[in-house]
């Protein structure tokens, strides 16, 4: 199952900016890792080792903190964890950046990118692994377009064919799918390659999105009325 | 918005409804444009909308709010079709006992008071700089420099100052600082809200410049494989 795009137009602004520029941002510096790894792949792992979040490093006060903590979610391990993720905020963020303002959804995805990354390093303190991705702040995406628009419909495509399905369903089966793997890392302490509690603390950020609504939106939203 | 209003007056309500779509697109807190927006829309929906939004941004405009609980009336009596007798409407057998329910009564439109705008508008940055200045104190608060606190409060001053002059420049707030004139003044706003960006700015700066310091000491310690 993989979502496309979502089928309802904008109602406050016409480019969502922000949405694409952040999607530019991730490609160009997947390109430019691309580029260091051809030339040194130990240059490369020290890269990983700055700016992506280490949870011993993070605790001990070593290394970019706050910092490393947004780059993070810039960072992609690979072609089909970048696709994964800018593709996912295509479909969610357009209409999530059109109810907040490029601005503030910029800030807003930055916050779900961070609760996402705090609530990452709790549940595996102990590791020395980097934690790379933007998939955090995009689930914090995805949470605030169920919130918003739990009734859209996303054009998805199933199996060989492009179905429209609503944005309930899909992104209550992507939440479901990492309930168990986060509950086997927090009591069997199980080694995964995915940080499945980040994704989870993206969409419990998700609830920070009333605080970035443009005056208008959270009107219509607090009157019941399309957004 | 001129033009769109002689458009309208004169009744070329195409004309007057393409320019005011397209202000509103461009400045949607024109309350003036909204207003002028649901009187030329032709579909009740639309109307409602426009001035749904007219009044998210002056609520205390009370002809515009009568009117759209008229239009919210119409619209209830449309559906349920009370108002408008058809030719030969339908008459169901009524079973007995069978309560009658009565027609649901027109929705109260929930207003935003521009406090809880400003609040609202205010946390995002603070919160945001908080959630920084905690991971980078080794999620422990007991760690944190007094001089992130003190950013936290520039962020926080900053960001009430940018939401005020930007989306609540009619709070009591800004009208007992500035003045009724300042309020209206455009020049004022627009120093108040640069201003709010440097008090939003210089924290941030300090922060990044805290950040990279850290990150450099570490780097030069990093073992090279």
């Amino acid at each position: 199952m993989m979502p496309l795009n979502d089928t309802e137009p904008n109602r406050y602004s016409s480019f969502p900016f922000m949405t694409i520029s952040l999607i530019c941002l991730n490609i160009l510096v997947w390109l430019l890792e691309a580029v260091i790894v051809a030339n040194s792949r130990s240059r490369f792992s020290q890269i990983i080792m700055l700016y992506g979040t280490v949870p011993t490093l993070m605790l001990n006060q070593q290394g970019g903190g706050g910092l490393s903590s947004i780059t993070h979610m810039f960072l992609h391990g690979g072609l089909w964890h970048l696709f994964g993720n800018m593709l996912a905020l295509w479909v969610y963020g357009r209409r999530v950046e059109d109810v907040c303002g490029s601005w503030r959804f910029l800030v807003f995805y930055l916050t779900c990118g961070l609760f996402a990354d705090i609530i990452s390093t709790i549940t595996r303190a102990q590791s020395d692994l980097p934690g790379i991705g933007a998939s955090g702040a995009v689930f914090g995406i995805m949470g605030a377009y169920l919130i918003l628009f739990p009734q859209g419909r996303i054009r998805t495509f199933v199996w060989l064919g492009v179905v429209p399905i609503r944005a309930y369903w899909i992104i209550l089966y992507f939440f479901i799918l990492e309930i168990p793997p986060a509950f086997r890392i927090l009591i069997y302490q199980a080694d995964y390659q995915v940080a499945h509690w980040a994704h989870l603390g993206g969409f419990f950020a998700s609830l920070f999105v009333f605080l970035f609504l443009r005056p208008e939106a959270f009107h219509r939203y607090r009157n019941e009325l399309p957004l | 918005l001129r033009e769109a209003i002689t458009a309208a007056k004169t009744g070329q309500r195409q004309k007057a409804r393409d320019l005011l779509l397209a202000l509103v697109e461009q400045e949607p807190r024109n309350e003036m444009a909204w207003l002028w927006l649901s009187e030329v829309v032709d579909d009740l929906e639309d109307k409602m909308i426009a001035l749904e939004n007219a009044l998210t941004i002056n609520p205390g405009r009370l002809q515009a709010r009568t009117r759209l609980e008229q239009w919210r009336r119409q619209k209830i009596e449309a559906e349920t079709g009370q108002a408008t007798p058809a030719a030969d409407p339908p008459i169901a057998p009524k079973r007995p006992g069978a309560a009658e329910t009565p027609p649901k009564p027109p929705r109260a439109i929930v207003t935003t008071s521009p406090t809880l705008t400003l609040i609202r508008l205010t946390a995002g940055p603070p919160i945001f700089f908080g959630l920084l200045i905690f991971v980078h104190s080794g999620l422990n608060p007991l760690h944190l420099s007094p001089l992130f606190c003190l950013s936290g409060l520039g962020v926080l001053l900053g960001s009430l100052l940018m939401a005020g002059a930007r989306y609540t420049p009619e709070h009591v707030l800004w009208q007992k600082v500035l003045g009724q004139e300042g309020v209206n003044d455009v020049l004022m706003r627009f120093l108040l809200l640069i201003l709010g960006l440097l008090f939003m700015a210089i924290p941030f700066l300090f922060f990044l410049i805290s950040a990279l310091n850290r990150l450099e000491a570490y780097g030069a310690t990093m073992p090279v494989r």
